[in-house]
């Protein structure tokens, strides 16, 4: 009896296979742990508990097992382990297509900003954001690299707001240069200059900075165009010492200057700061848009050793020692020279 | 009669003997695999050492699996010889896996510190180059000098600027981000630094 019930005890249900949801879990858990640890945690407890279900059922005696059970735990198992790599595979094709779709639009918008701080000059601010914008694209770069892409859109979003800070002063810039009071105002001394070398049947300078160009005009005509290049913030207008600005007005040459009275070649200095311009600085150190530290600067001239294709003085305008030339054969002391922002002809 | 009542009484208390004295499950071990795999987790194993954190589990499925065995037989037949290589198995797993998660997170972290200090140390030598030329009259006054120079110190304090955000990185414990930052900051300043050394060594500066 002892042993019919021994025999009898020793008979085991048969166990479902379980390697596949093994495998499935093992699976899961590697796709899901690098992007959802907590998922990949709750796949592993269902891993454990499904394990001692199947260990009990393996042990219990026929009148006691139950492969339900062992079945159930399992099924919860791949459950989670589909649902887990589901959500976590969703996400990650979704950061790629968005990062996919956002990553050339923002390298555009940083390209465009290069080149309107090549443009238009930059102060700090902007040469910080620039900084950023690029650094910020190429961490983008090598993060989505990596599979990453929810972070690197986070930096393709950081590099655009580098990039908008360039695009707003650049286009705060060129408004200014299209303000009607301003065309105006450019516009009038333009015409003043060219009247006053028609009357005297004389030479006169006219500088666009927007064009980057010096015009060389005798008796009221213009003779001889030749591209410029402007201070590092050429297009603002010049405000203080230091600003790299070029300023605007209306001017005359004071000084003729040959090496070794010039650095650049040969040099037309003009009488900047003039009376307006004392009085814009005045105005500005009281509002405290310019620090009671600041001097209105000085020094501003045509020189030469220009043909760098790009803005780099500190305020003056550079042409190429060939044209230098040229200009030098008209000029004298007391020539007008006008700088506008631009006009019309 | 009387012998046959001693022997079946002697019999019953052999076997209640040997029930009581039947192996018990080894819950100190138990316990103290349990604790290591905890230890683990907490050195975030699962995130710096996920091979060894995965056998680790699984060593304690296993044990998990045995005993629930065992568990279900008649006390008689329990035996918990497989257990406890089971558990010392488990055991031995649990603190492979925590080593292997505190060493892989120190390598993490050293890889990021060690990219940090390069991108800083870059820039502190460009900052020294670019100190150097602005103390040399000869390179100051030289006219393509003269013209990049202010560009190049714009930039240089934006880089600089930059080094606060991948220390915050790296306090936030995402090393790979900090790293990957401090690489990137590095490959800006490198170009700038070789410029500068060129300037610096065309003019003969100090």
């Amino acid at each position: 009896m002892a042993l019919a019930a021994l025999l009898v005890s020793c008979s085991r249900h048969p166990l479902p296979n379980v390697d596949g949801a093994r495998r499935a879990a093992r699976n899961a858990i590697q796709a899901v742990r690098p992007a959802a640890p907590k998922k990949a945690r709750l796949i592993e407890q269902l891993v454990a508990l499904a394990e001692v279900a199947t260990a009990a059922e393996a042990a219990a005696p026929w009148w006691e097992g139950s492969v339900g059970r062992t079945e159930a735990a399992w099924l919860r198992v791949v459950r989670a382990a589909r649902e887990a790599t589901a959500t976590v595979r969703a996400a990650q094709s979704q950061a790629r297509g968005a990062y996919a779709t956002l990553y050339p639009e923002v390298r555009n918008e940083v390209v465009r900003a290069q080149a309107e701080i090549g443009e238009a000059g930059m102060d700090r601010r902007e040469a910080a954001a620039m900084q950023q914008a690029l650094m910020s694209l190429k961490l983008a770069e090598k993060l989505a690299e990596a599979g990453r892409h929810q972070q690197a859109i986070e930096e393709l979003r950081e590099a655009r707001d580098g990039a908008g800070v360039v695009h707003r002063a650049w286009g705060a810039l060129h408004a200014r240069l299209g303000e009607p009071s301003n065309l105006r105002q450019w516009k009038q001394w333009a015409e003043m200059t060219i009247e006053e070398s028609l009357r005297a049947g004389d030479t006169a300078i006219l500088v666009d900075k927007l064009r980057r160009r010096v015009t060389l005009y005798r008796a009221g005509r213009p003779v001889a165009h030749f591209p410029a290049e402007l201070g590092a913030n050429g297009l603002r207008r010049k405000e203080h010492s230091g600003d790299r600005a070029t300023p605007e007005g209306m001017y005359r040459v004071v000084q003729v200057k040959e090496p070794p009275e010039t650095r650049f070649y040969k040099a037309l200095l003009i009488n900047y700061p003039n009376d307006e311009d004392r009085m814009r600085f005045a105005l500005g150190q009281r509002r405290g848009s310019i620090s009671a530290r600041a001097g209105i600067g000085s020094l501003i001239e045509i020189h030469g050793d220009g043909g760098e294709g790009r803005d780099w003085t500190d305020g003056c305008i550079a042409l190429t020692n060939e044209d230098m030339d040229r200009l030098f054969a008209h000029v004298r002391v007391g020539t007008p020279v006008t700088i506008v922002g631009t006009y019309g002809r | 009669m009387r012998k046959s009542h001693v022997f079946v009484g002697v019999l019953l208390l052999v076997a209640a003997v040997l029930a009581v004295g039947c192996a018990k499950p080894p819950q100190m071990e138990i316990d103290a695999a349990k604790a290591a795999l905890t230890a683990a987790e907490q050195v975030e194993a699962p995130k710096y050492a996920a091979e060894a954190w995965d056998k680790a589990q699984q060593g304690m499925n296993a044990v998990n699996a045995e005993l629930e065995a065992q568990n279900a037989k008649f006390a008689l037949f329990r035996s918990y010889t497989k257990a406890k290589q089971l558990i010392a198995d488990a055991s031995n797993a649990a603190n492979a896996a925590k080593d292997a998660g505190i060493a892989g997170k120190e390598k993490a972290k050293n890889d990021a510190m060690a990219a940090i200090d390069a991108a800083k140390a870059a820039l502190t030598a460009a900052d020294g180059l670019f100190a150097a030329i602005g103390k040399c009259p000869r390179a100051r006054g030289a006219k393509e000098v003269k013209k990049d120079l202010g560009t190049v110190k714009g930039n240089m304090d934006a880089m600089k600027a930059q080094v606060a955000d991948i220390d915050a990185k790296f306090a936030k414990e995402d090393f790979f981000g900090a790293k990957a930052a401090a690489d990137t900051l590095k490959g800006q300043v490198d170009p700038v630094a070789k410029d500068l050394e060129g300037i610096k060594t065309k003019f003969k500066c100090k």
